[in-house]
């Protein structure tokens, strides 16, 4: 039987009729509320294009249902800039040259923002293992770890504007 | 890929998904984070006729220790394991084998009553609880039974649960500085199953001579194995590294040790011995590392 799922999703209450529990939250996300900024990428859960916060903590949201956000928070990359100003994250990828075609990367920006929620200063490797989750297939990593690195040292400093 | 239509259940209580998973037996399929699940609903490999969801259960979550024994809530995630302090201090091998499995997101919501369910024989967990001598609660509408964790693992996926029973619970007893642990995997990439992994807990007197030995190994067999000649050639030796190179040349691996296209048997043969070294050596530096 089909449902209605209530969410709130970057902050704004969102109600959807008609959602089959076979539905993945990455489709919902997509399809429905047209938010594209998620991708799919292996749909498999092992590429981490897909990354988007669940209550705040980083999932693969083509191995969840849509149905389990009923009540729930989810945040995607297009929830982070505020007041048009790019979130540190984003900036730092910017800033670092942190992606080539773009398309692991907001998977890898939710990700992270998992990881500096844990952890405010991690260390080179630290990014690398809290990031195993994420494939990138052009960059070689060294720049997303720096774009990290750059959003971490930004954050610490309480600034949200550098672009 | 989209899983086959299935008929969803998400029960505010655990008596009523016990109810519901009563009633649809074999047709109903329990879901817990879904991280194993979900993936073999999509390819297909499983297509359950009904979801009961646990993810609306409250209070099957939690990590408490009552004499001497932690119990771990079966919803608990991989990484409310690896971040519990209880267990960094009680059960710190139980924290460390969590903290290894996938990556972030899949410890986000997997959970501990999933994987022991789950039964992969490349899984983290299983070597370490049998080591530990774990019990897992068992329950369903009719009443509760506790299994121990050499009993429950039966063959490759396949548990000593019967279709209408919900593992709630996992003990195990809390250890101190005085216990040498480790585990430790040998895997093709860091986020990837265990190719050969490996448990050991160490118990000895004040002269550092061994009293107890559990070596556990997994991801060579159906179940995890006890290498019970590497434990007797370790008890009332000295731990040195001598001893524990001497004890992890016993390894011996039984003929039903798996090949696949990540490593074959012969393989697993040649590694298994070097696995165990490698994790004596660092419980016995553990357990050094306790008098300084
Ligand atoms: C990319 C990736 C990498 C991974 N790497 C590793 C790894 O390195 N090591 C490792 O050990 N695991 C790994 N896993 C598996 C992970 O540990 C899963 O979380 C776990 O196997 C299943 O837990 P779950 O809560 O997601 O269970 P689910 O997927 O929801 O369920 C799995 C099975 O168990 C049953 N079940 C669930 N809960 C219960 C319960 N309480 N009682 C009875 N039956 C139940 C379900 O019906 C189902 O059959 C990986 C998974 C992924 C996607
Ligand atoms: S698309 Fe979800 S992990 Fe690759
Ligand atoms: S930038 Fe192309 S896959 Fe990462």
């Amino acid at each position: 039987m089909n449902r209605t799922i209530q969410t709130r999703v970057n902050g704004r209450k969102s109600i959807e009729e008609n959602v089959e529990p076979r539905m993945l939250l990455v489709h919902f996300l997509r399809d429905r509320l047209r938010l594209t900024g998620t991708h799919v990428g292996c749909d498999s859960t092992n590429c981490g294009a897909c990354t988007v916060l669940f209550d705040g903590k980083a999932v693969k949201s083509c191995t969840v249902l849509a149905v389990r956000a009923h009540g729930h928070e989810v945040t995607t990359v297009e929830g982070l800039a505020q007041n048009g100003k790019l979130h540190p994250l984003q900036a730092g990828f910017q800033h670092e040259h942190g992606l080539q075609c773009g398309y692991c990367t907001p998977g890898f920006i939710m990700a992270a923002c998992d990881l500096l929620s844990r952890n405010p200063a991690p260390t080179e490797q630290e990014i690398r293992l809290g990031l195993e989750g994420n494939l990138c297939r052009c960059t070689g990593y060294h720049n997303i770890i720096k774009a990290v690195q750059w959003a971490a040292a930004n954050l610490a400093e309480g600034k949200s504007d550098h672009v | 890929m989209i899983p086959r239509s299935f008929g969803y259940h998400d029960p505010a209580t655990l008596d009523e998904a016990l109810t519901l998973l009563g009633e649809y037996g074999e047709d109903g399929k329990l879901m817990a984070g879904g991280q194993s699940l979900l993936p073999m609903m999509k390819f297909r490999l499983a297509s359950p006729a009904h979801i009961v969801d646990l993810c609306r259960i409250p209070g099957v979550d939690t990590i408490e220790e009552s004499n001497g024994e932690i119990r771990i809530g079966a919803l608990a995630t991989h990484r409310s394991l690896e971040d519990s302090q209880l267990l960094k201090s009680r059960c710190p091998i139980l924290a460390k084998a969590a903290s290894s499995i996938g990556d972030a997101q899949v410890r986000n919501l997997g959970t501990i009553g999933g994987a022991i369910a789950h039964a992969d024989p490349a899984a983290n967990y299983s070597p370490v609880l049998v080591a530990l001598g774990a019990r897992f609660v068992v329950r369903s509408a009719q009443g509760e039974r506790v299994v121990a964790a050499a009993d429950f693992y039966k063959d490759t996926f396949v548990t000593a649960l019967r279709p209408s029973e919900m593992v709630t619970e996992i003990r195990v007893l809390a250890f101190g500085r005085e216990v040498g642990w480790e585990h430790a995997k040998l895997s093709r990439r860091a986020s990837d199953f265990a190719l050969v992994g490996v448990a050991v807990l160490l118990r000895a007197d004040a002269a550092d001579v061994c009293t107890q030995a559990d070596v556990v190994l997994g991801a060579v067999a159906p179940v995890p194995v006890r290498m019970q000649g590497v434990e007797v050639a370790l008890v009332g030796k000295p731990l040195t590294s001598a001893a524990a190179a001497q004890a992890a040349s016993v390894t011996k691996l039984g003929d039903k040790t798996p090949s696949d296209v990540h490593a074959d048997a012969a393989y697993r043969a040649e590694v298994a011995p070097v696995c165990v070294r490698r994790a004596l050596e660092a419980a016995i530096n553990r357990m050094t590392a306790r008098n300084k």
